[in-house]
């Protein structure tokens, strides 16, 4: 299955891949048992309002096109008959020499930020589950461009990693915020203590306590880094 | 560096475009501030009115910070006057004149800072460190600086200039400029001042500041200098020559054996007295991490292991962490007294 980045799906396996750990586990003995163990990672500017369906990847996209190229004449009217205003708008202004080419264009090139007010119920329908799903956890999740992420950890475990609806009611021991891409440079294996050294990334917190656990922390980058990981943008 | 300085003029004997030339020139344009008139221009008034007003503890967290400057300043304004005079003559570097030049005006900052600071301690903070009888030159060090690491780093200056005025061997040259204007002026003296600058509103100082903004501007051209020169050192290395092969492992070597003992200033100045000022050990910390990630790795693209910097400050973290501190101090400041000739109950 792919694991999407970002989604709960991702941080779900995260926490199973650090829990699995044997590295992590002994390196993070003790750790958030005498403070807040627990981290929010902030991961902003997330390229919402810049992207487009048809640019996420083809992985989760192509279905979609399909569904949509080989439905009948009759379920293409269905659906333009039960489109929601931004979307007929959209449907007016794109090019294509039929109805179908106008609907698909018009959706392909929604941006990510608009897409619950585009994509109907009725078009839902047609969604493979993944791009549905992952629309959908955008929609509920993204504050503006940003996502944030929790994760409960104590004495070598993780006993929470969840998605932030609400990241104004969690507390955590420690923040650590970056832009989208360096996250990506991250999971992609750069050094999560050379990034912060360098400001690529912030982390607010004691750091007094990180520098106790130093192997904690390169393991918790390592994991993500050794997660096979699909980008969303 | 200093593009749009360079002289209009040339000479036979200085070369008027070498780097260090420019940087002599800006010592002259910009480093002769004037210690005394700022002290007549600004006065001690305002400075004495919020000094009288702060409480023990907190008054105690400021006199730590600046007897680290003041240690500081003394020794290198000693080695400045004497080992890196010397070095700078030494037959593996370029521009031995120009560096020569310039050597004049960072010792005479130097010594600039130390007067700033060992009379705004005895005006303002009539303070019980800043004794004649008793500096780094002559085998003490005030009680905080000695009783906590820092001491070790000044140590290291002086034994490691000294070598290398002694060898004037490339290797041994890299080692000294690196504890010297990385590690003392690069990241020590910029984590103090940054931590100056965040003073809360009631420790209101405008003397301090006033001459902390100069100071921090003269550090700057010593710390280019100081860049300049392990850069000079690193190109001979990279293009091969025997000479100066080890250049670049001794600079990264210097900062992991400095780095523990800097990271103990930060803490002298914060955490050691629960930081009623919050200067806030972590930000100082972070402050330290950020230099030393542009100095070394961007600036001069060196690669160093973050885990054997975190690694040996943990170490020594957890050390100090043991410590009563307060039973340390009272040690070395008896210790301070008894060299004085002071009785144990005091006395000025």
């Amino acid at each position: 299955m792919t694991r999407w980045f970002p989604s709960e799906e991702w941080l779900a396996a995260y926490q199973e891949r650090l829990n699995a750990n044997e590295d992590y586990i002994e390196s993070s003995d003790g750790w958030g048992e005498e403070f807040l163990g627990s981290f929010i990672f902030e991961i902003n500017g997330l390229p919402l309002s810049e992207t487009t369906i048809g640019e996420l990847p083809d992985e989760l996209t192509a279905p979609f096109r399909t569904a949509l190229t080989d439905a009948s004449d009759a379920r293409i009217t269905t659906l333009r008959e039960n489109a929601p205003p931004a979307l007929d708008q959209r449907v007016a202004e794109a090019d294509g020499e039929t109805p179908r080419d106008r609907l698909i264009a018009a959706l392909f090139d929604t941006e990510i930020a608009n897409a619950p007010a585009v994509v109907s119920p009725e078009l839902r329908v047609e969604l493979p589950d993944d791009l549905e799903n992952l629309l959908d956890q955008l929609d509920k999740y993204a504050q503006n461009d940003t996502v944030y992420a929790y994760l409960d950890l104590e004495d070598g475990r993780c006993n929470e990693a969840t998605v932030l609806e609400d990241p104004e009611s969690s507390t955590a021991g420690f923040v650590l915020s970056a832009q989208y891409q360096q996250w990506i440079e991250l999971i992609d294996g750069a050094d999560v203590i050379e990034a912060v050294m360098s400001r690529d990334m912030s982390l607010d917190g004691d750091i007094t306590n990180i520098i106790i656990y130093p192997e904690a922390a390169q393991e918790m980058g390592d994991t993500a880094g050794r997660l096979e990981t699909t980008f969303l943008f | 560096m200093t593009q749009g300085l360079q002289s209009q003029y040339s000479g036979q004997r200085v070369n008027t475009q070498s780097r260090w030339y420019t940087l002599f020139q800006k010592g002259v344009e910009l480093g002769t501030w004037n210690v005394e008139k700022l002290f007549d221009e600004i006065g001690f008034e305002q400075d004495r009115a919020s000094w009288a007003a702060l409480e023990p503890a907190e008054r105690d967290q400021i006199r730590y910070l600046l007897s680290g400057f003041l240690d500081g300043e003394r020794e290198v304004a000693g080695d400045a006057a004497t080992n890196l005079q010397r070095i700078m003559q030494s037959p593996c570097l370029e521009s031995n004149t120009e560096k020569e030049m310039y050597m004049t005006m960072l010792t005479l900052t130097e010594h600039k800072h130390t007067q700033f600071l060992d009379v705004y301690m005895e005006e303002v903070m009539n303070d019980a460190d800043n004794y004649t009888d008793l500096d780094p030159r002559r085998g003490s060090r005030i009680p905080i600086v000695q009783a906590t690491g820092l001491g070790e780093v000044f140590e290291h200056q002086g034994l490691l200039t000294a070598k290398a005025a002694s060898t004037r061997d490339p290797i041994d040259i890299a080692k000294a400029a690196t504890t010297y204007h990385m590690n003392v002026e690069g990241i020590l003296a910029r984590v103090g001042s940054s931590a100056i600058s965040r003073f809360p509103p009631r420790a209101d100082f405008p003397l301090l500041n006033y001459a902390f903004k100069f100071i921090s501007t003269d550090e700057g051209r010593h710390i280019t200098h100081g860049i300049e020169l392990l850069k000079e050192l690193l190109e001979h290395e990279r293009a091969g020559e025997p000479q100066y092969q080890g250049v670049e492992r001794a600079i990264v070597n210097t900062l992991y054996q400095d780095v523990p003992y800097m990271a103990d200033f930060g803490y002298m100045f914060t955490d050691a007295l629960d930081d009623p000022l919050e200067l806030d050990f972590n930000e100082v910390l972070m402050r330290g991490g950020n230099l030393i990630d542009g100095m070394y790795n961007e600036t001069l693209g060196l690669d160093v292991d973050y885990m054997e910097v975190i690694s040996v400050v943990r170490d020594r973290y957890l050390e100090i962490n043991e410590w009563d501190i307060k039973e340390r101090l009272a040690e070395h400041e008896q210790q301070y007294q008894r060299k004085r000739g002071v009785a144990a109950d005091g006395g000025n």
